[in-house]
């Protein structure tokens, strides 16, 4: 039994090297996204889904295939079109005749049944296709013709979408986008990953995985996850970062109110409690501080807070507010009055 | 030497900076409300220097030594109100120091080895406002300071400064107050008078000293001459008394058969005609019976004593007029029977008139019978007690002489000659009465010290200036230019 309640430096060194490994190895196979990889694993730890953001071919199906490789989880792609129905997704019951000669109704499970699920462009499916999501991501279960059946864990989906070409596509409604953790926007990368790309991946291949993670130490890293201590001071900052965004809220700041229109949900803060959790376990910490909140909140605010016309008008993004709301919400919650602030290491 | 617990050393720092936080905040809040009390202060200083005077010189440093008072509860309530706690302060440091949640986990789970992990940061420095919060506190104490030193004069020039009347006003006051014990004014006058007096206590101007001391006379004059009058209506009340009385007594004088008979008729019309003027007459008239039946010795007597008991009182009153300076004498001809400081250097010998007949032919023209019965009796000797004055009989006798001087053997008389010392075209401008000196005896009694007094009879001369000698009379008295 652990007598301090903290996971001793013993037992948290191993899954936190583990984690780190991981990391380290999606950094080899797909170079220039450091934050991206590690915002990823960190959703992965947090078991969350997560949306990726980015122009064709800055390397968002590499990276969800040796995430999936790396992790020996099973993977699948869908690729979202106007056309596809909820049927392709979730699977259908298809008459079947038997050994036996008798016919009955089989199912055949979709895409969906998958440890990993890349949803491609996931845009792009009408309203009906993607809201068929909606239960997989939240209950990681799927009901068909009355009966619910389970998907495989750990579950995750990993989406993506194309922030231009937008002609024929259907935004992600918000019930849906609030159901993934983070929204990473994966960019592009500078001159000298590009060269060194070229120059050493024939035909962008990126090199096969040195190792594979096992699906006992992908269990320890979740049971890992459990243990990280969450504070109340930290707990209450979050609550206030995330208060902070709701528009006629006591702690909304006045570009909040004046440029979003619906704020985070309580959604919201528990995912940012748990991707702070994983960030402190990437860190090598056995409880979440401050810092672990400040590097997610953005990936996991970004998309929830909804802004109005105003804010587009003024070419106000969500990055803008959500980095405005980490400076100015203080993270101890001093509560002292506008003027009077402490500077660190001011005196002896 | 044994490494203190890095959770006790956070704790002990953290109340080390929550009391200097309290100071600072404690500062910053007084600053601010002193700011705005130190204005208020010497508002309110200013005000009661100005308007609330006079006041004991504790009052303004009272206001200020409050408004300080306050302005620490004030900053003291404020900094409690918003002084962090503890934990706070603990997740302060935790987050300053980058111990990702170690000290804040410690204050609720046991760290165990990760205590050695835990970082403190240096002790942080409080930033306030700066110099910025200075700027209105100093501001309101040089103000405050400005009206609590600045002298009374510069602050309140416009002050109100007296004239020192108060010996003036209360003699105006004494003789508005004898004037209405006696009743010798209407109330309406009076309450007029005493209105004005007020007035002129608060229009009590130093700047304007003429305007103060104008008023003052023209009221002082008001006065006066109210006194005056009041005491030309008591004079004349009193000579009608003792006129009448004169010849009351004159008529009871005579033998019954020696009075003409129209005599007491007149006397009683006379009676009659002034006690329609006189109240106090009336009253006696009436009391007497007088009034209605024909006057015998008898209701003569009693009216003649009423009168003269009358005449005591309306003395009085002219004495007091006279202690109070309104009138100047109380006789009724001043000048021939000053005592020199207004009082009667004989109170009851004054001759009252010309004498007893002028003052029947002016006040009864026609009264004959009585003018020739007034003129027949011989004023009885002694006269009241105490009227009469010694060596020159009553003051009430009439001024006739029969007899014989040594110097001049026959009545004397006036000699006319032509054009020279004509008594018709002469002025007379002075009276003597006095005892015929016979035998020389009454000079030399007098001159010994000696007056005699009682029944002697009196010789009268008058000083006359005739036509002849005008001329050097008016260049004697007329200025000489230089």
């Amino acid at each position: 039994m652990n007598q301090t309640g903290l996971i001793t430096p013993e037992e948290l060194r191993p899954i936190c090297g583990r984690a780190c490994r991981i990391l380290d190895e999606l950094d080899r196979i797909l170079l220039g996204h450091h934050e991206v990889h590690r915002l990823l694993l960190i959703g992965i730890l947090s078991r969350g889904h997560i949306l990726l953001e980015g122009l064709p071919g800055v390397g968002k199906t590499a990276l969800v295939k040796a995430l999936g490789s790396l992790l020996s989880l099973e993977f699948k792609r869908i690729q979202f079109t106007p056309d596809l129905l909820p049927s392709d997704i979730l699977g259908c019951n298809i008459l079947q005749m038997m050994p036996d000669g008798e016919r009955k109704m089989v199912f055949q499970p979709g895409a969906i049944f998958s440890n990993i699920v890349l949803a491609d462009e996931i845009n792009r499916a009408s309203p009906k296709t993607q809201s068929a999501m909606l239960e997989a991501m939240q209950e990681h279960a799927v009901t068909l013709l009355g009966e619910t059946r389970p998907l495989p864990e750990p579950f995750f989906v990993l989406a993506s979408q194309n922030p231009i070409e937008l002609e024929g596509t259907y935004p992600i409604p918000e019930a849906q986008l609030d159901r993934f953790l983070f929204k990473i926007a994966v960019g592009n990368v500078g001159a000298d990953v590009l060269t060194e790309i070229i120059s050493n991946r024939r035909r962008g291949e990126p090199p096969a995985p040195t190792f594979h993670v096992s699906a006992a130490e992908l269990a320890e890293l979740f049971d890992a996850m459990e243990r990280i201590y969450l504070s109340e001071p930290v707990a209450n900052y979050m609550a206030r970062l995330v208060a902070a965004g709701h528009p006629g809220s006591p702690e909304a700041l006045p570009e909040i109110e004046r440029f979003v229109s619906f704020g985070a949900s309580p959604r919201a803060a528990i995912a940012l409690a748990e991707s702070a959790r994983a960030a402190a376990l990437l860190a090598g910490r056995p409880s979440v501080g401050f810092e672990d909140v400040k590097s997610v909140a953005p990936a996991v605010l970004n998309h929830r807070l909804i802004l109005n016309y105003q804010a587009r008008l003024e070419k106000v993004t969500s990055f803008d507010l959500i980095g405005l709301l980490l400076e100015k919400v203080d993270p101890a919650g001093l509560g002292l009055p506008a003027g009077v602030a402490l500077e660190p290491g001011g005196a002896k | 030497m044994k490494q203190l617990d890095p959770v006790r050393r956070a704790e002990s720092m953290a109340h080390r900076l929550r009391r200097r936080i309290a100071a600072a905040l404690f500062l910053r809040g007084f600053l601010r409300a002193s700011g705005a009390a130190w204005f208020a202060a010497g508002a309110l200083v200013l005000a009661v220097r100005i308007f609330a005077r006079p006041l004991p010189d504790a009052v303004p440093w009272g206001i200020a030594v409050a408004a300080l008072v306050v302005s620490a509860a004030i900053a003291g309530c404020s900094a409690a109100k918003q002084l962090p706690g503890i934990r706070r302060l603990l997740a302060w440091l935790d987050g300053a120091g980058a111990s990702g949640g170690l000290l804040t986990a410690s204050l609720e789970v046991a760290p165990g080895a990760w205590r050695e992990r835990i970082v403190l940061p240096a002790m942080p420095k409080i930033r306030t406002g700066g110099a910025r919060e200075w700027v209105a506190p100093a501001a309101g104490a040089a103000f405050l300071a400005g009206t609590l030193l600045i002298p009374q004069s510069r602050i309140a020039p416009q002050e109100h400064c007296a004239l020192d009347i108060s010996a003036e006003t209360a003699e105006l006051e004494q003789k508005l107050e004898v004037l209405e014990e006696e009743s010798l004014m209407r109330e309406e006058e009076l309450d007029g008078m005493h209105a004005a007096l007020d007035e002129l206590e608060l229009d009590n101007d130093a700047r304007d000293t003429a305007r103060t001391y104008e008023l003052l006379d023209a009221l002082a004059r008001k006065v006066d001459l109210a006194g005056e009058e009041a005491g030309e209506r008591v004079r004349n009340e009193l000579e009608t008394l003792r006129m009448l009385s004169l010849a009351l007594d004159s008529l009871n004088a005579l033998p019954l058969d020696q009075v003409p008979p129209e005599a007491a008729a007149q006397m009683s019309a006379l009676l009659e005609e002034l006690a329609q003027e006189n109240p106090e007459l009336a009253k006696m008239l009436a009391d007497s019976g007088a009034a209605t039946a024909k006057l015998d010795p008898g209701t003569m007597k009693r009216l003649a004593e009423a009168m003269r008991d009358s005449s005591g009182g309306l003395e009085r009153k002219l004495a007091k007029l006279v202690e109070q300076k309104l009138l100047k004498s109380r006789c009724a001809r001043p000048g021939q029977c000053d005592g020199g400081d207004g009082s009667c250097a004989s109170p009851g010998s004054c001759p009252y008139g010309e004498d007893l007949a002028t003052w029947l032919e002016k006040n009864a023209p026609g009264a004959d019978g009585l003018l020739a019965a007034c003129a027949m009796c011989e004023p009885r000797p002694g006269g009241r007690s105490g009227a009469g004055e010694p060596g020159r009989g009553r003051a009430d006798a009439m001024l006739r002489y029969i007899g014989n001087t040594p110097e001049f053997s026959g009545k004397e008389t006036d000699l006319a000659v032509a054009g020279v010392n004509d008594p018709a075209q002469s002025m007379v401008v002075q009276r003597f009465a006095g005892a015929p000196d016979v035998d020389g005896s009454e000079r030399r009694a007098a001159a010994a010290g000696h007056l005699r007094g009682g029944d002697a009879e009196v010789e009268q001369r008058d000083a006359r200036i005739y036509p002849e000698h005008r001329a050097a009379v008016e260049r004697y008295f007329k200025p000489k230019e230089k």
